[in-house]
């Protein structure tokens, strides 16, 4: 597979939200807004590129039965740092993110590209299958948040579009759940055509 | 790499202690940073509620005890004069949960602004407490506590509930009482009225001729001291009240459980609990089940655990936490029984 194939195929082809179906918990968490979305979007593209490319580096050191507790000690750490420094230096991003900033550890897309990607690829290649897969969950989640903010509260990125109340049913985690499904159909409907 | 024995220990060995090491050295170089950014979000809660001051009000704080709870007063100083008092309060009453908030005072009593620190209140519902200008901050703003029937209109009082979020409302004004409240111990040096303990001791057959009420003392049991009573008639023991404090589902609940001397429960009288109307609050009826469950029985011999458990005990429905307090309550005031017999 080429880099530029690997690449892209964590955006469209193999997007963890609306192909792969990982890491739901976050996704319906955090997207009451778009900016939220795309916080926590960058925050686990970090954590999985890191990860990729640490666990890349050591796959010949590892043990096979002993694999999973070492990713998960590699990925625990790096979300602790990653909670940490947010923290410290962007004390807003954090209050908002609150408890789903650790709970990125049990983001089965982080421990499933390491299982699937990361253990058997060179360094350089993982890094690009993290930041790839990485993309198109901050572009979907920003995508989830925008629809739900826009909808729930006319606004978009903190821009008020639509006076008034909105629909109070995005805000909430049944909104999420429709919204999520009516995406899912839209970009089904998309890359079918492009098959 | 092969996963012998050896491979595999020494390699999570090497690896926790990689990530330990990583995360220590990290933990210190953020530590200050964090410890700032928590003292600024207090001083910008400070700065918006309290008039204008030229001190560091985060230095100049006192904590008081409001319904057992801690409450911490900030006061604000314009030339070393107090010029407002900013209480950082909390309500365990919210829909979803506490809520902890800012109330500012001026030295007169004023309120000059209300922020909400934390709430998990429903989005577009209660949430409104934390919004600008929401009914409820404009019925406090500007207004004198003493002037006000703290409670929402719907109970009569002069305070106007959001649309739809009564509950959010009531817990927002519980806070605000809880924070005057705090205001008048510290800005008026009042004392706080407490229950007036003979209110509660038991009632037997014979009139103790000692002056139980005046003669409390403390005994020590786990790490804790206790206040406890007795009567007595003629020298002999009529009987031993212990008041004890247990952690309540809204706010701590303060109760007297009083033993005859052989060790069996003579009454058990609830002093102070903020606990749900209707649920946990039953404790204070004379005839409820938990009540019920003790008098007249020795805690030694009962197995204390509720009757789904296999247990002795009838708990509250639906108030598993209420009740579970008031059972910690009973057998912590048993042992105390125990050490002050002992001790006697």
């Amino acid at each position: 597979m080429n880099k530029l194939a690997i690449f892209t195929k964590g955006i469209i082809k193999d997007n963890p939200v609306f192909v792969l179906l990982l890491g739901m918990c976050p996704t319906l968490g955090t997207t009451s807004s778009a900016v939220n979305g795309l916080g926590m979007g960058a925050a686990t593209m970090f954590v999985l590129v890191m990860s990729n490319i640490l666990i890349s580096s050591v796959k010949n050191f590892i043990p096979g039965k002993v694999r999973i507790p070492a990713y998960i000690v590699v990925i625990a750490s790096l979300v602790t740092v990653l909670q940490l420094c947010m923290e410290a230096f962007m004390g807003e991003l954090y209050k908002t993110l609150g408890v789903f900033i650790p709970l990125i550890v049990v983001n089965c897309i982080i421990l499933g590209r390491a299982e699937a990607f990361a253990s058997k690829n060179s360094i350089f290649d993982s890094a690009l299958d993290g930041l790839g897969i990485g993309i198109g969950f901050t572009l979907a989640l920003t995508a989830l948040g925008a629809v739900r903010e826009l909808l729930g509260t006319g606004a978009l990125f903190g821009y008020s579009f639509i006076e008034g109340d909105g629909i109070l049913l995005f805000v909430l985690a049944p909104g999420a759940f429709i919204a999520l499904g009516y995406l899912l159909v839209i970009f089904n409907k998309l890359t079918a055509k492009s098959k | 790499m092969e996963s012998t024995l050896k491979n595999m220990i020494l390699t999570l060995l090497v690896i926790t202690l990689i990530s330990a090491g990583a995360l220590s050295m990290v933990y210190s170089m953020t530590k200050d940073a964090i410890e700032q950014s928590k003292s600024a979000k207090t001083l910008e809660a400070l700065e918006g509620v309290l008039p204008p001051f030229d001190n560091n009000p985060a230095t100049d704080t006192v904590t008081v005890e409001v319904n057992n709870l801690p409450i911490k007063v900030y006061t604000g100083r314009s030339g070393g004069v107090p010029s407002g008092y900013a209480v950082e309060t909390i309500t365990r009453k919210g829909y979803s949960g506490d809520i902890r908030m800012m109330v500012g005072f001026e030295a007169g009593g004023d309120i000059y602004n209300i922020e909400v620190l934390e709430h998990s209140e429903t989005p577009g519902l209660g949430s409104k407490i934390a919004d600008d200008n929401n009914p409820v901050l404009v019925s406090f703003k500007g207004r004198n506590p003493a002037d006000l029937v703290m409670k929402v209109t719907k109970d009569g009082g002069d305070i106007d509930a959001i649309t739809a979020s009564t509950i959010s409302s009531r817990a927002y004004t519980d806070a605000v009482e809880r924070a005057y409240a705090a205001y008048r111990t510290v800005a008026l040096g009042e004392e706080q009225a407490g229950p007036d303990i003979a209110d509660y001791l038991p009632v037997t057959g014979t009139i103790p001729d000692n002056s139980p009420a005046g003669e409390a003392v403390m005994v020590e049991a786990g790490a804790k001291s206790y206040r406890v009573y007795h009567g007595t008639h003629a020298g002999e023991l009529l009987w031993v009240a212990v008041e004890s404090v247990s952690e309540g589902y809204n706010a701590p609940i303060r109760m007297l459980v009083s033993f005859s001397p052989d060790g069996t429960v003579l009454d058990i009288s609830v002093i102070e609990q903020m606990e749900s109307e209707d649920y946990g609050a039953v404790i204070g009826d004379g005839d409820n089940p938990l009540r019920a469950s003790f008098i007249g029985r020795d805690p030694g011999s009962m197995k204390l655990l509720f009757r789904y458990e296999g247990g002795d005990v009838d708990g509250i429905s639906g108030s598993s936490i209420t009740s579970q307090a008031y059972v910690d309550a009973v057998s912590g005031a048993y042992k105390v029984f125990q050490e002050y017999m002992s001790n006697r």
